[in-house]
């Protein structure tokens, strides 16, 4: 019994001690050097944690040209525009620039980075988990919202426009493991219905030949059928578009006339002919990262942006700081408990052996008598106290480990934030320094007790 | 090899017990006859070095018992007085032999297994070797006792009231194999009892 509370208590320690260390790390390591996020009006915990942490839904989404001046002010270094929108099977397909693969130091494993939309890399997690899916070369669609398998529903799913994995990251450790990157601009291409415009560009001959040399051999069979599908849904599209032509005044007719026999071979120069037909008023981004050249942007750049009632600067230092805060008041409760239950434990070793001693008066004067000494029997007690602690320390030791590696996958569902279970911390060390002194200074009463023992009256009774 | 002179002892407040002088040599036994309350328990603890006397001297292999103190005297104790107690006493979570082995390591440091087997055989305790010592009659338990008190071979062996909860035939068991391990290792032997059967096998006697 008073392991069983020892080892609890020493279990609720050291899960905040592990919590509380990776906690920190995660949310230190993710910022990198970004100074400011620009994003829809809202909260800016929220637009820090869906466009810096992937986190949370973004507040909504904000015209490119709103937030443009920030990119030429002289006392900006840089700004990365962030898209949210899509995902695959839980993973966000993120759209922003190659300088967000820079910013956070990441290295390529193999591939390369985009250099036109809708060509995707993926993060090492992600691939990690479907490695056949998001091979090089591979197409993948995305669909709306986060945290759910798209593939199976319809409505959303965007099967015309597909992605094509063009390059796979390095693990790195930060949020970008996690992330499918790709042009911020593929997400207008997706929207504007033009999807399989762009996929019938990337299946010209020539594509598909260097798509071969990939080592992706597979393709070959794969490619035929595909484009086989695209001239179907290119077809019937055409059909449709004419009858709901009235409907969505975005598109232009001529554009789509053209699309009819179209030629197979033409160089690839559809991309940027889709994007110009796209009208301003749709070239929306979720976030801007900015990056200051000198601190005196701060006093110019977060008020021009607070002017404009639709958008908000968000300070990540900030809302980074508010929300350990908002944390770290649960985890000093816990902490609080755990050191309770501590105390509780400590307690119950001392009643254990001091109530053992009760019964036990009669054994202990009995190998007095047979020679052991004082001292002897006050070290049994003192080493009966540090075995309990002892036992309890590592019962704790591996329920809480196991405790965390079952949250841990918990949160690598919903998350994909991977806490590492088996991560051991030098403060474990350090508590199992408290745990004996506690076992040592709980059996010490009772110890004495027993050096104090009168054989001869004990006898007698 | 022991020698009681003039030795007096009270209990705080209590009244002052008077114990008559005696001496024995190394190998004899005798009995120490008296009623309840009149001293025997007190004097086998004298004895032991459980308590000091008030007065007088006790001397045990030459030795002076009443001069000893702490740890000197737990280990002058446990390697030359082996005690038998009326109740017999064990360590509940060891076995039987353990129990034996224990005293042997406390005795006289070192373990020898096979000997404390081959002297629990001697009292016919092979078969309950391992058992639990919750598990053993009363008889086989006094039977353990005499094992746990003369593995180490005590010049001493002080036995208080051993056969008292015992029934004839089991008393008669207990006392024969007391003397002849007694006599085996060649200890001296007290026995401190009320029990008028044990009368007829020893000799020498002390009243109180």
């Amino acid at each position: 019994m008073a392991v069983l509370l020892m080892a609890s208590g020493l279990s609720i320690v050291i899960v905040l001690i592990l919590t509380q260390g990776q906690i920190d790390e995660k949310f230190k390591n993710n910022l990198a050097e970004i100074d400011l996020v620009v994003g829809a009006k809202g909260s800016p915990l929220q637009l820090v944690l869906s466009s810096v942490y992937h986190i949370d839904n973004p507040t909504g989404n904000i015209h490119l040209d709103s937030c443009a001046f920030v990119k030429d002010h002289p006392f900006v270094a840089g700004t990365i525009p962030i898209s949210i929108g899509d995902n695959f099977n839980t993973y966000r397909i993120v759209g922003t620039t190659v300088d967000y693969i820079t910013m956070y130091k990441a290295k390529l494993s193999s591939g390369k980075l985009w250099d036109k939309p809708m060509q995707v890399v993926v993060g090492a997690n992600v691939f990690e988990k479907y490695p056949n899916k998001l091979k090089l070369g591979k197409r993948i669609t995305g669909g709306h919202g986060i945290g759910n398998d798209l593939l199976d529903e319809h409505d959303h799913a965007h099967d015309a426009s597909p992605y094509e994995v063009v390059g796979i990251l390095e693990r790195t450790g930060r949020v970008l493991d996690n992330l499918i990157l790709c042009d911020y601009r593929s997400s207008w291409i997706v929207h504007s219905g033009h999807g399989d415009q762009a996929s019938f560009e990337l299946k010209s001959k020539e594509d598909v030949e260097s798509i071969k040399k990939k080592d992706s051999v597979e393709m070959e069979g794969d490619s035929n059928l595909m484009v086989q599908k695209e001239i179907e849904i290119l077809d019937n599209e055409s059909e449709e578009i004419e009858d709901s032509a009235q409907k969505t005044n975005d598109h232009g007719h001529h554009h789509h006339h053209e699309h009819h026999g179209h030629n197979h071979s033409d160089k690839p120069l559809n991309v940027d002919s889709i994007l110009e037909t796209i009208p301003e008023n749709r070239k929306e981004i979720t976030a801007l990262l900015v990056k200051y050249k000198n601190q005196r942007a701060q006093l110019f750049i977060p008020n021009a942006i607070n002017r404009n009632s639709s958008l908000i600067a968000a300070d990540p230092d900030i809302e980074r700081d508010r929300m350990l805060k908002l944390v770290d008041s649960g985890i000093q409760t816990a902490n609080l408990m755990g050191y309770f239950v501590l105390l509780i434990s400590a307690i119950s070793v001392f009643i254990a052996l001091f109530s053992s001693l009760k019964d036990r008066g009669y054994e202990i004067a009995l190998i007095r008598v047979q020679g052991a000494s004082r001292f002897k029997v006050f070290g049994m007690i003192l080493g009966e106290g540090l075995l309990l602690s002892l036992l309890g320390y590592i019962f704790a030791l591996i329920v809480s480990h196991l405790g965390m590696w079952v949250v841990s996958g918990i949160l690598e569902n919903n998350y994909h934030y991977d806490f590492n279970a088996w991560d051991f911390s030098l403060l474990e060390g350090y508590l199992l320094l408290v745990a004996l002194i506690i076992g040592a200074i709980s059996a010490l009463i009772p110890a004495i007790k027993a050096y104090r023992t009168d054989i001869s009256s004990t006898l007698s009774k | 090899m022991i020698e009681i002179q003039n030795i007096s002892f009270s209990y705080k407040e209590q009244e002052v017990m008077c114990f008559p002088d005696f001496a024995f040599h190394q190998g004899e036994h005798a009995l120490v006859i008296g009623s309840s309350g009149c001293g025997k328990t007190t004097l086998l603890h004298l004895i032991a070095g459980l308590i000091s006397p008030a007065t007088g001297s006790i001397k045990v292999a030459n030795t002076e018992v009443s001069g000893l103190s702490g740890s000197k005297m737990d280990d002058f104790r446990g390697s030359n007085i082996g005690v038998i107690f009326q109740k017999p006493h064990f360590v509940k979570s060891l076995r039987v032999i353990e129990n034996v082995v224990l005293a042997q390591n406390l005795g006289s440091g070192t373990i020898d297994k096979p000997q404390a087997e081959v002297l629990l055989s001697k009292l016919g305790l092979a078969h309950k070797i391992n058992e639990r010592v919750t598990d053993l009659s009363e008889g086989e338990k006094q039977r353990v006792s005499i094992a746990r008190a003369l593995v180490n071979k005590p010049k001493l062996i002080l036995a208080d009231e051993p056969t008292s909860a015992l029934d004839d035939e089991n008393c008669k068991i207990v006392i024969e194999l007391l003397k002849q391990v007694s006599e085996d290792s060649n200890s001296t032997l007290l026995i401190v009892t009320h029990d008028s059967r044990l009368k007829e096998h020893f000799g020498k006697k002390i009243e109180l």
